[in-house]
């Protein structure tokens, strides 16, 4: 008997639909696969069962009583009625309960838009209160931590937030405290809520009780469109979605990837969106910031190769690992056919890591700095080598693809004031960028298509947003064009020419389809949409702005 | 017979100018704006606003206003609903939070947390539709003030932001959250207090005794 080999899948109905799952399934996931829906606040897929918000209650054939589906698992023949009356009797029980106390005040809550108790509301109860009296009275905006603030008033005591600072990100900073209808969410006394990835709380609240108070009341989240994308903010490109509206970047939030980030991001790549909106390179300039004329695309690149094609003799090349494989590809055969050998890498400095998410290399894209490097056959040099060869007087000229240093920004300004030249693409100004004699506009990820890759080597494709502001061209396009002045046979004159060369060029990346892997939200056919109008508020063709390719 | 016939014609015509002119020099005209209704024997059927003025319809659409509440600041919680429902989307709003702490603002406003930094109607573009006015959730936006945009003669003189906006009297609801409690922190007896204010007093009961006759 004990020997019976274990089944590899359950046979069940759901709503009298036939669906084979593996064992231990729940019975949300079992529905989902067979197309029906069973709602629920308290359940999360990455976090223990509680059961205890009952929204997920359906009927099963071999229990008398309604069952909550998070926490039942398949069994071989069951019955699963998802919409029966008992059901739907349950569930407008339920609401009914979770709306009792409930303030209501969507109308200022930031949750409103994207609210599950708003959506059940609709879909399953559609009733007046029958509430007499008033409700009870909790705090409405009490500050958590540095990112986070509680209006007890909404939160339905799911105990989600509680479980994953738990089990995720292992601080116990959340509790329940009280009893009955005076159950609050809080905090220890005089213990904020300050890890790394409270953020992540306020993602997985179904209500708006746990609210970002960075993005709160910024936008409303109907506006916002959301891109698919990968964080920055370290080597292990969590993927994200980017919100957007206007060519404002008004939130990052993670996008589910079992392999990279599971549900989570760290609150430290969670607030980097706000360089894509602060200070950015708009134009191009020619000569330094004190005494720099803007130009055009053309006469910059005029400038750029004339000027570069007298320095080559002692240029250094430098290349930022936060570009994207794209543009350092771009960068590079640049500088190839300037004659080079080596390259500086430059990029962000290291910093804290922890055992979660969160690397020590602040930099996306290092791994695919590397693998380009090593394909183009260049020696890698670190920055520290690209200070003491300009101190020296080894290098005199300096082409930079992305403007970001491992050193202090003044510092390196410093150094790089004694350059005869210096071409910088970058994408927002600094003390760096200020000694550039050639200043060219770069767009950010969220403004190209592109690849990072990512500590592990794994490959990311991330999807354009909205046009990049001002005159800003992505680094390869600059690169490109500067190239093809200079009379480059491998200049790059499309997107689609850089993207084919990649899996040709570095063998890393030979399996890489960059079509397919361009993330599946977004991948849709045809090309530019703009509508006409916006009734919804958003300026015509801004909604799901897609480049024609 | 053509220059036979246009003489008659011409001096009936004099008559209907010259009568109309007479009556009006020297009748008396009523100023009714419901010409139908005027008694003068005035011949003339114009209004001559602005001096008479033709009453609007109730519920005419005027001017928007946002509504006080009785503290003087506006109902407005910067929801966006109403630009959201706008179909000229000439409704442009900052949303901001008042200070959490009872540091200077006033205790009403600490319970409500958002409140308009800016909030500016584009008069020009409005199709004075009232689909702003039906949207809104807290009663913060009206078209009752009997008014038009008066003229201006510039573009921006059409934008009207707060400071203009917020006229007329303030509104109350009894549901008004600031009615309520004194500020966002949590009552000391939170579901008690909801209880008694149900009941503002004591419904009386009347209790019947059954005295033991002995
Ligand atoms: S949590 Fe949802 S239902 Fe509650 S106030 Fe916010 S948007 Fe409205
Ligand atoms: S704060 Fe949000 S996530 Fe936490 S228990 Fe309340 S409703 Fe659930
Ligand atoms: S009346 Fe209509 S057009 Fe004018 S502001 Fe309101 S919603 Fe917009
Ligand atoms: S709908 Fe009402 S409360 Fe909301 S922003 Fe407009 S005026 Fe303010
Ligand atoms: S989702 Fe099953 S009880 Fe909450």
């Amino acid at each position: 008997m004990a020997d019976a080999p274990k089944p590899t899948s359950v046979k069940l109905t759901v709503d009298g639909k036939p669906v084979e799952v593996k064992p231990g399934t729940n019975l949300i996931e079992a529905a989902k696969q067979a197309g029906a829906q069973i709602p629920y606040y308290c359940y999360h897929p990455r976090l223990t069962i509680a059961a205890n918000c009952r929204m997920c209650l359906v009927e099963v054939s071999n229990a008398p009583k309604l069952v909550p589906g998070c926490q039942t698992p398949v069994a071989e023949n069951l019955a699963v009625q998802t919409r029966s009356a008992r059901v739907k009797d349950a569930q407008r029980a339920v609401l009914e309960f979770l709306l009792l106390n409930h303030p209501v005040d969507c109308s200022i809550c930031d949750q409103a838009g994207e609210c599950k108790l708003e959506d059940y509301y609709m879909m399953y109860d559609f009733k007046p209160s029958r509430l007499e009296g008033g409700k009870v009275l909790k705090n409405k905006r009490k500050v958590l931590g540095p990112l986070v603030v509680i209006d007890q008033e909404r939160c339905i005591l799911c105990t989600r937030c509680v479980r994953f600072m738990e089990e995720v990100a292992q601080d116990r900073q959340l509790g329940v405290f009280g009893r009955g209808s005076h159950e609050v969410v809080d905090i220890f006394p005089n213990k904020p809520l300050d890890s790394n990835y409270a953020g992540n709380t306020v993602d997985i609240c179904p209500v708006g009780a746990l609210l970002s108070r960075d993005f709160r009341f910024k936008a409303r989240s109907w506006f916002l469109s959301a891109t698919p994308s990968v964080c920055t903010g370290c080597s292990r490109g969590c993927n994200t979605y980017a919100d957007w509206f206007n060519g404002v970047t008004y939130r990052y939030r993670p996008r589910e990837n079992e392999a990279v980030n599971k549900s989570w991001m760290c609150d430290q790549g969670r607030l980097s969106y706000k360089s894509l909106n602060a200070d950015r390179v708009e134009d191009a300039r020619l000569g330094k910031k004190a005494e720099g004329k803007t130009a055009v695309f053309e006469q910059a690149v005029a400038s750029a190769a004339e000027k570069l094609k007298v320095g080559a003799a002692n240029l250094g090349f430098l290349a930022s690992p936060v570009a994207s494989v794209e543009d350092l590809l771009a960068g590079f055969a640049l500088a190839k056919q300037l004659g080079l050998k080596t390259v500086f890498v430059g990029g962000r400095a290291d910093g804290a890591s922890d055992k979660i998410l969160m690397q020590a290399d602040k930099n996306p894209n290092r791994t695919g700095l590397t693998q380009i490097a090593k394909a183009n056959g260049f020696e890698v040099k670190p920055f520290s080598a690209l200070v003491d060869d300009i101190n020296g007087g080894k290098v005199r000229s300096v082409y930079a693809v992305g403007g970001e240093v491992p050193v202090g920004a003044r510092d390196a300004g410093v150094v790089f004031s004694k350059l005869e030249l210096f071409v910088a693409s970058a994408t927002n100004h600094s003390e760096l960028t200020d000694e550039a004699h050639v200043l060219l506009p770069a767009a950010t990820h969220v403004e190209d298509h592109g690849t990072f890759v990512n500590f592990e080597g794994r490959a990311q494709r991330f999807v354009k947003c909205y046009p990049a502001p001002g005159n800003a061209k992505p680094h390869w396009q600059w690169a490109s064009a500067i190239s093809r002045t200079l009379g480059g046979e491998a200049a790059f004159k499309t997107a689609a020419e850089v993207f084919a060369a990649l899996s040709t060029i570095v063998p890393e990346l030979k399996d890489f389809d960059w079509q397919k892997a361009q993330p599946r939200a977004t991948a849709r056919k045809g090309s530019l949409h703009p509508l006409s109008a916006g009734g919804d508020g958003r300026p015509a063709g801004y909604r799901e702005w897609m480049e024609a390719r | 017979m053509r220059e036979k016939l246009y003489l008659p014609e011409l001096i009936k015509g004099l008559a209907v100018t010259t009568r109309h002119f007479l009556a009006n020099l020297f009748r008396g005209r009523d100023t009714n704006p419901e010409i139908l209704d005027r008694k003068g024997g005035n011949l003339m059927s114009t209004v001559s606003y602005p001096e008479e003025k033709k009453p609007y319809a109730v519920g005419y659409r005027g001017l928007h206003r946002l509504v006080p509440r009785e503290d003087g600041r506006p109902r407005c919680v910067a929801c966006y609903m109403c630009a959201t429902a706008c179909p000229a989307q000439c409704i442009y709003i900052e949303a901001g939070e008042y200070p959490t702490a009872p540091d200077g603002a006033d205790a009403a406003s600490a319970v409500i947390e958002k409140y308009p930094v800016k909030f500016i109607i584009d008069e020009l573009r409005c199709v004075v539709c009232g689909l702003c006015v039906e949207a809104c959730p807290k009663d913060a936006i009206r078209m009752d003030t009997g008014t038009h945009a008066p003229p201006a003669y510039e573009r921006p003189g059409f934008l009207w932001g707060i400071d203009r906006l917020l006229t007329g009297p303030a509104v109350a609801h009894p549901s008004d959250p600031w009615l309520k409690r004194p500020d966002s922190a949590q009552p000391a007896h939170g579901h008690k207090e909801a209880h008694m204010r149900i009941a503002h007093a004591p419904t009386p009961v009347e209790i019947t005794r059954f005295d033991k006759k002995d």
